[in-house]
């Protein structure tokens, strides 16, 4: 019997803002970018119950959240001091049990299963940890427990802020059936648009479903839903601290129509990424782009190396063709990305003989020197010419 | 066609032609084998267009002609038959041909022998005989680090014939084996070079014989024993350009005895990463540290007495690239000759051996 907790901080950035600042405490906040005065681009990062309120959620454009709600307190946040925070929290968490997937800065998988004894029953650990995070540092979690990491995660999203929901193993599918079948992860925007046309509409439905049926509409995954809305799920928290890709994203202070200024937007992205992977000892062989318009339709598109890297100009090279894909200078650009996946830590073998794309040793002497200038006289000390 | 012969007449030479047909099915013609009876003896030929083999051996033949059959197929019916009973083949029509032996009856499908792949015809006038043993022994020198990857040319081994020496080197890009055998006069008057496939060096190394017949045509190499022939396509492309990568003045050597080195490595190697194999040599007066460490594992510390005069010196390998040298000589003693832990690294035995044997290794950071 599995005992496997989700955690999640209650609008993490928001709230730490609050706490320190009481002027704060009971008004709608917004963490992320300028709204100025509601012509301002980017994005929401965070924003407090009280904003949400208003209909605002994180990932929404900024302006759009302006219009929604002037009054509210807009911040630009303070990414050092929320790391510190989520340091403390995953510290206290640490003291429960080693088993621990952090999924992001404010959100986690436990296993308790072999440490809950330690703390008296399972429930009472669960107490336990929402206790010490408070008393801590002052913020709510909200938890879930449950015998897998999906209910789990269903759990702890269920009474947020400041919920604790536990689920046993024999009242599970009792939980699951009745709630909206989007809840499952695996269902998205498609996936829930093709069941709702066959009148499947809670995870009970979907769980009485014939799964045949279900690999025909929906491939494999349908199969694999099927199996979530039966209460199963057997995979484990992943103890081992698994970054899945590093990427930065910019979104232009106009809609960008100047190629030039698209290309050295990539560029700087691409120094940005390069130097933080080389800071943190990854390499990666996928390289993606995104690039969003002006009307707000948004592409990805991706390109595998047969060697993994994170020299600037594999990056900014391949970035820059998929973004050429598209019709620069045409059509407005809102936003432009590059992420790096298929990160590797792995030592690499040299090459004897030098060809192109093979890893050379001298190239990274030569980046990680510049890494160091650039830490001592600042980002903008020495650059990559294009 | 039709002809009797003892089972093990026949499975000897369908089993040396196992490792030539193709198994992938790229090609079904490939999977079979050309069975032709003339006069006194049957022929059998396999080839995967790249490497090509052609044996016989002797026969009562009743009626000439050719077949083609799965090479598969009939080496293991041969082989499953009894040896008391002689073994009839016969073709029946355009498409079976039976095989009998004792009460025992096979009919197998076969291919008319027109759809089957020319193989090309040496002639053997150069006379070239090199000294198989010796050649076999430079086969294993260089074996491990022939590539198997996209440059293709690097999946083979290149030979350097001259008249007085024979020169075999192989890489894949990271590692490079070479070894020279100094020979008398081998009847060759300018020099002959070629890549020669992996899977043609995987067949000599099965051939026993005191000399090996030789001889190449525009785009082959041909090398015969007694009734065997292999033929093998030269692999075209510029193999790189290895002398250059050979450090000459490499100044830090580190003499080890093999044995003890290579239980060490293996040990340490236990717990290096499974992808990299990488270990770490920290060498320092008369000892060399080595470790590993995986995250998901632990880590792994060991140690060796050495003779050392050079600086100190700490370098990474991967450590199968460092076992697969240490396993194929024989030597008591190695030297490895460092520069810097980013340079390629000269490992050799520490006399000099009738063969000379000279194996590059890469560093790399760990």
């Amino acid at each position: 019997m599995r005992f496997i907790v989700h955690i999640d901080m209650d609008a993490f950035f928001a709230a730490v803002e609050q706490r320190d600042n009481p002027l704060y405490r009971g008004k709608p906040v917004v963490v992320g970018a300028d709204p100025k005065g509601g012509t301002g681009r980017g994005v929401v990062a965070a924003c407090s119950y009280e904003a949400r309120k208003f209909g605002i959620h994180s990932a929404m454009p900024i302006s759009f959240a302006f219009r929604r709600c002037p009054q509210a307190v807009y911040l630009r946040g303070n990414m050092k001091k929320y790391v510190r925070e989520s340091h403390k929290i995953f510290k206290i968490l640490e003291s429960f049990t080693p088993d621990i997937e952090p999924i992001s800065i404010d959100e986690g998988f436990l296993d308790i299963s072999s440490s809950y004894h330690l703390f008296g029953t399972p429930v009472e650990t669960c107490r336990k940890i929402k206790d010490t995070i408070k008393q801590k540092t002052g913020l709510t979690a909200s938890i879930g427990m449950a015998p897998n990491k999906m209910t789990a995660k269903i759990a702890s999203d269920l009474e947020k802020p400041d919920g604790f929901v536990i689920v046993s193993q024999e009242k599970m599918l009792h939980f699951l059936y009745p709630l909206p079948v989007e809840k499952l992860w695996g269902v998205g925007k498609r996936t829930l648009e093709l069941l709702k046309k066959r009148g499947i509409k809670t995870i009970g439905d979907l769980a009485c479903c014939d799964v045949n049926e279900l690999r025909q509409l929906l491939g494999k995954n349908g199969v694999h839903v099927w199996k979530l809305a039966n209460g199963i799920d057997p995979r484990d928290v992943d103890a081992v601290e698994m970054v899945k890709s590093i990427g930065h994203e910019h979104t232009f202070e106009k809609d960008a129509l100047d190629v030039q200024a698209i290309e050295d937007t990539l560029m700087l992205l691409s120094e940005k990424i390069s130097r933080r992977m080389r800071k943190k000892g990854y390499k990666g062989r996928t390289i993606s782009l995104k690039i969003r318009f002006s009307d707000f339709k948004t592409f990805t598109r991706a390109v595998t190396l047969d060697y993994p890297t994170n020299f600037v100009e594999d990056l900014y090279k391949n970035a820059l063709t998929k973004a050429k894909s598209f019709k620069l200078g045409k059509e407005p650009v809102r936003l432009i990305g590059i992420q790096v996946s298929k990160l590797e830590k792995e030592p690499q073998q040299p090459d004897l003989f030098q060809q192109n794309g093979s890893y050379s040793p001298k190239k990274e002497k030569l980046y990680t020197a510049l890494d160091e200038i650039k830490d001592k006289y600042g980002e903008d000390a020495i650059k990559h010419r294009k | 066609m039709k002809f009797i012969t003892k089972k093990e007449d026949i499975l000897n030479e369908l089993q040396i032609l196992q490792g030539i047909v193709e198994k992938r099915n790229t090609m079904p013609i490939l999977a079979n084998i050309l069975i032709n009876a003339s006069q006194d003896k049957v022929e059998l030929i396999g080839t995967d267009l790249e490497v090509g083999m052609k044996t016989h051996f002797s026969a009562e033949v009743e009626e000439t002609g050719a077949v083609t059959v799965s090479g598969k197929k009939v080496f293991e019916i041969a082989k499953s038959l009894s040896s008391r009973d002689d073994v009839s083949c016969e073709k029946i029509d355009e498409k079976m041909m039976r095989i009998t032996s004792g009460a025992s009856e096979f009919k197998v499908n076969i291919l008319p022998k027109e759809d089957y792949p020319q193989v090309p015809e040496p002639k053997f006038e150069k006379d070239i005989n090199l000294p198989l043993e010796k050649f076999k022994e430079m086969i294993e020198r260089v074996y491990c680090a022939i590539s198997h990857e996209q440059r293709y040319y690097l999946n083979g081994a290149l030979m350097k014939l001259k008249n007085n020496s024979i020169e075999l080197i192989s890489t894949d890009g990271h590692r490079l084996a070479y070894t020279c055998s100094k020979i008398e006069d081998l009847n060759i008057t300018e020099e002959i070079k070629g890549i020669i496939s992996k899977k043609t060096l995987s067949e000599l190394r099965k051939f026993e014989d005191k000399t090996i017949a030789f001889d190449l045509d525009e785009n082959n190499l041909f090398f015969n024993i007694t009734n065997r022939t292999i033929t093998s396509r030269i692999i075209e492309g510029k193999f790189p350009n290895y002398e250059a990568v050979i450090p000459k003045d490499n100044s830090n050597t580190l003499t080890l005895s093999r044995e003890k080195i290579s239980n060490a490595v293996s040990r340490v190697s236990l717990l290096s990463s499974e992808r990299s194999r990488g270990v770490r040599f920290s060498i320092k007066g008369n000892k060399v540290s080595l470790f590993s460490s995986n995250p998901e594992l632990g880590e792994a510390r060991d140690e060796v007495e050495v003779e050392y005069s050079g600086d100190e010196l700490e370098i990474g390998f991967n450590s199968q690239y460092i076992l697969d040298f240490l396993s194929t000589v024989k030597a008591e003693e190695v030297c490895f000759e460092l520069k810097d832990e980013n340079s390629a690294v000269l490992m050799r035995t520490k006399e000099e051996e009738e063969i000379e044997y000279k194996y590059v290794l890469m560093p790399m950071k760990i």
